[in-house]
């Protein structure tokens, strides 16, 4: 899915949960950010783990 | 006795004179507590006084002959994320104050517990004046603007033209302008280095776990921190003494002990690092001063460039930080207390985070270990890492100081939060312009606090800017 699709389809999203929550002058600032979350997103994808590599903090009960 | 012998004096300074009972506690209490009464309001450093308990600590001080610690009758602030409940004081017939968390919908928000931190600070007879102001939600929703907290913007007692740097803004400007002789901040992500640097004081940042953060404002449970913000070295060490130690009631609190030795020599020319590029994107005054740092610490350290691997580290951290300030306040969202708070971009940034998959967190926190595996390979050879604490010198008190999300290039500050690990940052110099504060930072192994303590301390030794204080403030 392109960024745009990503974006446009995410902020509907939000809308639909948070409807109250915030203003419709937000918009373009709200799209920014899930903009460059899908960025991030995707620069993580490009780095790949051995499945060894655990998440920090994964320790047993002590 | 002139009361303003007490400004600008450190910690142990003023411990001697009580030791000696040149002074009493109470009198050191009350000529800071004037001081913050009038000078507090007109830097937005002080969202609440506590005269109450100001009053009942150095009354508590003065009674008891026998004094047991450095702390006896020492005056300090409180950031506002940290509890304090009357309750817990002897005080149950007097209002406590409020924890604000600099966000003005939770202006009278009450908790019913005293923090571990502060009860630790009682025992050691210091005595609490205030609740200082602090940046809204510590920063953690992606603030752009100084105006950013229920008490205005952090003004800089250098120039109150200037901020302060957050999101310890009131604990960095109390400190500086003498207000009180120390206080306590938290960094999640730059809060006490930033602020220390900006406001020309010193600030450490102990290991993740060091610090009990009961009673305290949850942003991001794995990088949130608590340490003291003050005038020297030594003192961070003091304070740090006294406020670290195991505590059940923070179950990612460490049952390593740190214990200051203010005596701790430095053995062997300790081996520092330096990124290389690190200085690239700091503006001229900073890298001529941390230049001149480097020369200064070449005396006693050795010190040398290396390079550190390319890794998204500002991006694992920025993941990390997001996901989890999202769940610690998911209340504050259902709530829709989100639309009271003072900058308009922290009113709707918290609501495109809830996008974040958990399949990025997940990644994100398998990333850190890996980061880990790289910080552990630079630590087993070099004892510690310098850096400028920030590229260039405190921004103006109005207009964006960044970006919407938040960016930049930031390995230091990255990769020392992500990892836990201590910093300490020290003042070096002056901008030549604007004439503000400048500083480096050192950055050690978890619970190397000593260490940088004690290389912190040789640096202050043979230079005099951490004794430089805004003129304004020490009546020259």
């Amino acid at each position: 899915m392109s960024n745009d699709k990503v974006v446009n389809n995410s902020y509907e999203l939000l809308k639909s949960k948070y409807s109250n929550s915030f203003e419709n002058d937000a918009k373009k600032d709200i799209e920014d950010i899930i903009s460059q979350l899908y960025e991030i997103s995707e620069t993580l994808k490009k780095y790949k783990l051995d499945h060894d590599i655990q998440p920090f903090n994964a320790k047993p009960l002590e | 006795m002139e009361s303003n012998t007490f400004l600008y004096k450190s910690i142990r300074d003023l411990s001697k004179r009580i030791q000696k009972k040149e002074v009493k506690p109470s009198e050191i209490g009350k000529y800071f507590f004037n001081r913050i009464s009038l000078l507090g309001p007109e830097l937005n450093s002080v969202v609440s006084l506590l005269p109450e308990l100001a009053e009942k600590s150095w009354d508590s001080a003065d009674k008891q002959n026998e004094i047991k610690t450095i702390l006896h009758g020492i005056p300090y602030g409180i950031k506002d994320l940290i509890s304090v409940s009357y309750k817990d004081t002897g005080l149950s017939n007097i209002d406590s104050p409020p924890t604000t968390w600099g966000a003005k919908p939770l202006a009278n928000q009450k908790f019913e517990g005293t923090a571990t931190i502060v009860k630790r600070l009682n025992r050691d007879k210091a005595i609490p004046l205030a609740k200082l102001a602090m940046v809204e939600l510590a920063g953690g929703l992606g603030y752009k603007q100084p105006n950013a907290s229920l008490t205005g913007p952090g003004l800089n007692p250098w120039d109150t033209s200037r901020w302060t740097g957050g999101s310890s803004s009131g604990s960095g400007a109390a400190v500086a302008a003498g207000l009180v002789p120390f206080a306590l901040g938290t960094e999640t992500w730059g809060s006490i280095l930033t602020p220390a640097v900006y406001c020309g004081i010193t600030g450490l940042r102990p290991t993740l776990g060091l610090v009990s953060r009961n009673g305290a404002m949850a942003l991001s449970w794995t990088l949130d921190k608590i340490g003291p913000m003050c005038l020297t070295a030594d003192d961070c060490g003091i304070v740090l003494n006294s406020i670290s130690g195991y505590d059940p009631k923070d179950s990612s609190s460490s049952r390593k002990r740190f214990s200051y030795d203010p005596e701790f020599k430095i053995t062997n020319k300790p081996k520092l690092a330096i990124i290389k590029g690190i200085l690239e994107t700091c503006d001229e005054d900073v890298k001529d001063n941390f230049n001149a740092s480097v020369e200064i610490l070449s005396k006693f350290t050795e010190i040398e460039e290396i390079d550190l691997p390319e890794y998204p580290y500002e991006i694992v951290t920025r993941i990390i930080l997001f996901s989890e300030s999202t769940s610690a306040m998911e209340d504050f969202i259902d709530d829709d207390l989100a639309q009271s708070l003072t900058a308009p971009e922290d009113r709707f940034s918290i609501f495109p985070r809830t996008l974040i998959s958990a399949k990025d967190y997940i990644k994100a926190l398998r990333m850190r270990k890996v980061i880990m595996g790289i910080v552990s390979n630079i630590y087993k050879q070099y004892d510690a890492i310098i850096a400028p604490t920030k590229p260039s010198t405190a921004p103006p008190s109005e207009g964006e100081f960044r970006g919407s999300v938040r960016s930049g290039y930031d390995p230091m500050g990255s990769i020392g939060n992500l990892t836990g690990l201590p910093a300490i940052s020290v003042p070096n110099g002056f901008g030549k312009q604007d004439n503000l504060p400048t500083g480096f930072q050192i950055m050690g192994q978890p619970f190397s606090e000593n260490l940088l303590i004690s290389i912190a301390k040789e640096y202050q030794n043979v230079t005099k800017w951490h004794l430089e204080h805004p003129k304004k403030y020490s009546g020259g």
